[in-house]
């Protein structure tokens, strides 16, 4: 592929690419989570079913993010602040009851990749690319939506 | 006693934490980190080498230079856990770190490397299988890493040119290495920890044990085993029917499937230890012909404090960490991933009371250890076909 290839600059590919592995591990975590549910209840639990969905709507949200629609970016904001608050919890009750943090890869997991991915979509050229901001020469620095591929 | 010594206590599945020998990963990874401030450093001071290589990077596209930092980063981890652990792994690890740093050259040098990368990936992800099967647990630090190499390879592939097919086909293959690598975490881990229920052996994922060494019990110790078995077989016999239990308060209103934990609230805040009379939780089995009693566990009350081992390296209490726990509706959804997650609308719990199991069907070799399950298909059997 040629390296000029405007699906590979820019933080919205950076952050394509990060919200498309978070959608893998939200893969692997709803597996988990169903077949732990079937172990221990003999039914998938209301929170297996709903980490599916979660997986699932990762991954619809990594493949829409280069329409560059605003809302596709509000919706994926509010979805990596929500993965963030529910580590906090969990970091609350670990730090609370036994002075620990979370695991390293728990950390990088559901902090910094979802850290990173909120940088991404929150640095000045991808606000230009899903047109909210502009460059400091008034031109847009992307091709406009009809030339960015799906 | 101070919180942060309480973990400290116990011996947990290494897959929650990171081996020893890992430290020099960490190590590298700094000074890989370091290494490149002191190439940006050379490179503003003209040093025309370091010019060259900021130049080749500063050319990459964003992804391509995000890709570089992971490879940096991954070879460092892999030669720093294969140099921590020279023998047996330790030297396909070296292997894959050298490799990893040859493809990221190939990258800096505007060389063919997408592919070179994807086949290097595919090695690290087959090593990983290996120490699955070979019962050698990947802690946190051999995750992290693994998952790194699967963004890496989610560069390559999710950048191939051709139709949506083959896009689709690209993404399944990450999506698969992903799982693949918490399958084998988790592999390796169960395997390591299989039967590790005594002082000084590797437990079972999310179970923690206390620090120590096993050691052969002394015949007054299987005395007093042997007798607090009798006594609780003895006491709980009544709540084979479960309309009793309920009578006595243990919450047994919906039993399903196996080892279902039946507690009973009040005795498990009512100040007593190791009452046979009063357990704090039965263990029931669910069969089509009903519940059947399996034993009792007792528990104590504070987390943190220490069970008593009354018949020394028999009575071994444990703990559990990493659990999760449902909020709606509460119950136990299973153990945190070793990607560091419960199921949604579920908390981790870092850490559990002390609790002991006591099995009191027939057949049970061990009674205060985990419930053998040929021995329970047995009892079950013999109870459905009768004398």
């Amino acid at each position: 592929m040629d390296a000029s290839h405007p699906s590979l600059d820019g933080p919205v590919a950076v952050a394509s690419l990060l919200l498309f592995v978070q959608g893998a591990i939200a893969v692997a975590l709803a597996s988990e989570a169903v077949g732990a549910a079937i172990a221990f209840g003999g039914a998938p639990a209301p929170g297996a079913i709903l980490t599916v969905a979660g997986a699932v709507a990762t991954l619809v949200l990594a493949g829409r993010v280069r329409g560059h629609r605003r809302s596709t970016r509000r919706w994926i904001l509010a979805f990596e602040i929500g993965w963030i608050v529910l580590a906090a919890v969990d970091l609350l009750l670990a730090t609370f009851l036994a002075d620990r943090g979370l695991t390293p890869v728990g950390f990088a997991v559901r902090m910094a990749l979802p850290g990173a991915i909120i940088w991404s979509l929150r640095r000045p050229a991808a606000k230009v690319a899903f047109g909210i901001g502009e460059a400091a020469d008034g031109q847009t620095e992307f091709p406009d939506r009809a030339q960015v591929p799906a | 006693m101070n919180k942060a010594d309480l973990l400290d206590r116990y011996v947990g599945s290494p897959i929650y934490g990171m081996a020893p020998e890992h430290r020099l990963a960490i190590v590298l990874v700094a000074a890989t980190v370091m290494a490149a401030g002191i190439l940006l450093l050379g490179a503003r001071r003209q040093h025309p080498p370091a010019v060259r290589i900021v130049e080749r990077y500063r050319a990459l596209p964003s992804l391509y230079r995000f890709a570089a930092w992971l490879l940096a980063i991954v070879s460092a981890m892999n030669l720093g856990m294969g140099l921590g652990r020279l023998a047996g792994p330790g030297t396909w690890l070296i292997a894959v770190g050298i490799a990893e740093a040859a493809i990221l050259r190939r990258l800096l040098t505007g060389r063919s490397w997408r592919w070179p990368l994807a086949s290097v990936t595919v090695v690290a992800l087959t090593v990983n299988l290996g120490l699955a099967v070979a019962g050698i647990t990947v802690d946190q630090v051999g995750f992290l890493t693994a998952l790194l190499e699967a963004t890496v390879l989610a560069v390559v592939l999710r950048t191939v040119e051709g139709g949506r097919l083959r896009r689709l086909a690209a993404s399944i293959v990450v999506v698969g290495a992903v799982g693949f690598t918490t399958l084998a975490s988790w592999g390796g881990a169960v395997v390591a920890g299989l039967g590790g229920e005594k002082l000084g052996e590797t437990p079972l994922p999310g179970v923690l044990l206390p620090k120590g060494t096993n050691r052969p019990p002394t015949p007054r110790e299987q005395e007093l085993a042997d007798r607090f078995w009798r006594d609780t077989a003895a006491a709980i016999a009544r709540y084979e029917d479960v309309a009793v239990a309920a009578a006595d308060g243990y919450l047994v209103e919906a039993i399903v499937g196996s080892e279902f934990h039946a507690e009973n609230p009040r005795y498990k805040s009512d100040g007593i230890l190791l009452d046979p009379a009063r357990p704090e939780t039965l263990v029931y089995e669910e069969t089509p012909d009903g519940p059947v009693l399996l034993g009792a566990m007792y528990e104590m009350e504070e987390i943190g404090d220490e069970g008593p081992m009354f018949a020394g390296p028999i009575t071994v209490w444990h703990a559990h960490d990493h659990i999760c726990f449902g909020v709606l509706p509460p119950a136990i959804t299973g153990f945190e991933s070793p990607l560091g997650a419960c199921p949604l609308l579920s908390v981790s719990f870092p850490v559990t009371n002390e609790m002991m199991h006591v099995w009191t069907i027939p057949g049970v070799d061990d009674p205060y250890t985990e419930l053998d399950e040929e021995v329970l298909d047995t009892y079950l059997e013999h109870r459905r076909t009768g004398p």
